[in-house]
């Protein structure tokens, strides 16, 4: 029997693998020849590991030959973000400042997959230190879109996008702080989950903005997302923002919930400019086929989602300015020399970072100075307090979903939005508000435009992961 | 919200960043739109904001440490410059 290896889910892989159809080996090798077809056009990958993955994936065919039964994730190919770190692997951020970074230890989400014994093939391209929506910003080349590649694959978790729709990983992990695996997830067709702030752990993950950072899945089913985010989520000591959920998903029926739809991002009635035809018409049909599935649908309005951009452009430059300023051709990676002490932390910086990336330093500390800090950051993070006020006083007690596009177009070209940043960061306009607030959000396959792939979000309240996943496998279907 | 040059070469130099020349014109011209982007968020109603309601993780009690030095050498191996355990600068005084 020939199975067809690119239908796989985690779940029928951990069939075929405990009932020895199939071997970790050749899984792997189906992978691993995807990557050597597409892998220099699609540039999805800085690093294939293909040694210790082979590796791993014997040891899991070892077990399976000594009699024993694997858990769902062993033998399963994932690839990393290269902003998370996996131990003795380089692990740049996608930057020049960390080239021969070698991580020396695991990220506490890659400890926790490798104790399932799942393969790592490799770590993908992404925006330097994630700061992006296009994964042009990378110090490495751009990752392109495997629907068309003159297009980008959204960012800044570009390259595990593309490497799960390209069927260059099974599955793979991203982090998300203002859309990050949300976006690219749309632009490829794929399943990104941004989970509840503080359900995975953050520690091993490089900080751009410690407030909004979560690792999240990438995967082409909600079921599979589901089952990654099982594994990796959990309260850690290394990261004390992380928490433990007490939230009773029994309690909450699916049938006869309400789906909110903001005004501000989708008008059930309106014309919704600035929304490309496509995503108008695939997001009304998503919301037809919920409300014939028994789901009531309500506009809502959230005046608030019109600042989302301006508020996260504030509050996140200025953590990461604090953030990367630990990146000081001292203690990592590139290092370049200057007469002085002070020269040699100027010419790192200013050899080792991409434009993006102090163009995000400059603006953090200028919103973060003393003259400034009430106008913008003060005001930023009030706006942020009221968000949040607002979401579980009065959004949440009248809706249990909101929905929205995941983007306002499909894929853009490479280099279209390069030129004008503030034209960049609107491609966040319906994602960050979920990091302003913490709750979790996923990105569903939403059919296409054209030949462009288009992606649904919806959200939910604090640690409702759950409810997210029941509603994407109703939609799936 | 006009950023002149002068401002953003101070602000590179308090950020430690050395930039180029032509970079400068670049900055001062993108902060310049992204300042007066955000700017818009004065508009933004923060009522109600007293009322907190910010859930905090538990930060774990500082005990059992482990063994002093069990971790410098995978550490200070990432560093530039180096000797005898110790990651070295240039002159500081």
């Amino acid at each position: 029997m020939k199975i067809d290896l690119s239908e796989l889910t985690i779940k029928k892989a951990n069939e075929l693998l405990n009932s020895g159809d199939i071997s970790a080996g050749e899984l792997l090798e189906f992978y691993l020849e995807n990557i050597k077809k597409h892998d220099s056009n699609v540039n999805a990958f800085l690093e294939v590991f293909d040694e210790s993955a082979f590796e791993q994936a014997e040891n899991v065919d070892k077990k399976i030959k000594d009699g024993g039964q694997v858990p769902l994730l062993a033998g399963i190919p994932f690839a990393i973000k290269d902003n998370i770190l996996i131990k003795n692997k380089k692990c740049s951020s996608a930057s020049k400042i960390l080239e021969n970074f070698v991580a020396p230890y695991d990220a506490t989400v890659i400890e926790k997959l490798k104790r399932q014994g799942a393969v790592f093939v490799g770590r993908t391209n992404m925006d330097e230190f994630a700061m992006g929506a296009s994964t042009e910003n990378s110090a490495y080349g751009p990752t392109k879109n495997p629907y068309d590649q003159e297009r980008v694959p959204g960012g800044s978790s570009g390259g595990s996008a593309a490497a799960v729709a390209q069927q260059e990983c099974m599955v793979s992990l991203g982090s998300d702080t203002g859309g990050s695996i949300r976006q690219p997830a749309a632009f490829c067709g794929v399943v990104g989950l941004k989970p509840t702030y503080g359900s995975v752990s953050r520690n091993g993950l490089m900080s751009l903005a410690s407030s909004l950072d979560q690792i999240g899945p990438i995967a082409k089913t909600v079921e599979d997302t589901e089952i990654i985010f099982d594994a990796i989520k959990g309260q850690d000591t290394l990261d004390f923002t992380s928490m433990e959920s007490n939230i009773q998903h029994s309690t909450f029926n699916i049938q006869n919930s309400v789906v909110g739809v903001p005004k501000e991002s989708f008008d059930l009635q309106g014309e919704n400019e600035g929304l490309s035809p496509g995503i108008i018409k695939n997001t009304k049909e998503s919301i037809k086929k919920l409300e014939s599935l028994g789901f009531k649908i309500k506009q809502t309005e959230i005046d608030s989602l019109k600042r989302v951009v301006e508020a996260y452009y504030t509050i996140m430059p200025a953590e990461a300015a604090s953030n990367l300023a630990r990146y000081d051709g001292i203690r990592y990676g590139f290092s370049e020399n200057g007469d002085t002490l002070l020269d040699v932390y100027k010419n790192s910086k200013g050899k080792g970072f991409g434009s993006e990336t102090k163009r995000r330093i400059l603006l953090g500390n200028y919103v973060l100075s003393s003259g400034f800090y009430d106008a913008y950051y003060g005001t930023a993070q009030k706006a942020r307090e009221f968000m949040k006020y607002d979401l579980k006083n009065r959004v949440f007690s009248d809706v249990d979903f909101i929905l929205s596009p995941t983007t306002p177009t499909p894929a853009f070209k490479i280099g279209e939005k390069t030129s004008d940043p503030v034209e960049m960061y609107l491609a966040d306009i319906f994602t960050a508000y979920a990091n302003l607030t913490g709750i979790p959000a996923i990105s569903l396959p939403n059919g296409f435009e054209e030949k462009l792939p288009t992606g649904l979000q919806l959200m939910a309240p604090w640690f409702e992961e759950k409810r997210l996943f029941d509603i994407g496998k109703k939609l799936e279907k | 919200m006009a950023i002149s040059k002068e401002e953003v070469k101070k602000l590179a130099e308090l950020s430690r960043i050395s930039i180029e020349d032509k970079e400068v014109d670049l900055l001062s011209k993108d902060m310049e739109s992204i300042l007066g982007f955000v700017s818009k968020l004065k508009e933004v109603k923060t009522e109600d904001t007293e009322k907190k309601d910010i859930i905090f993780g538990k930060p774990r009690e500082d005990e059992n440490p482990h063994k002093s030095g069990l971790y410098t050498e995978d550490l200070i191996r990432q560093a530039p410059d180096k000797e005898k355990g110790y990651v070295k600068v240039k002159k500081v005084l």
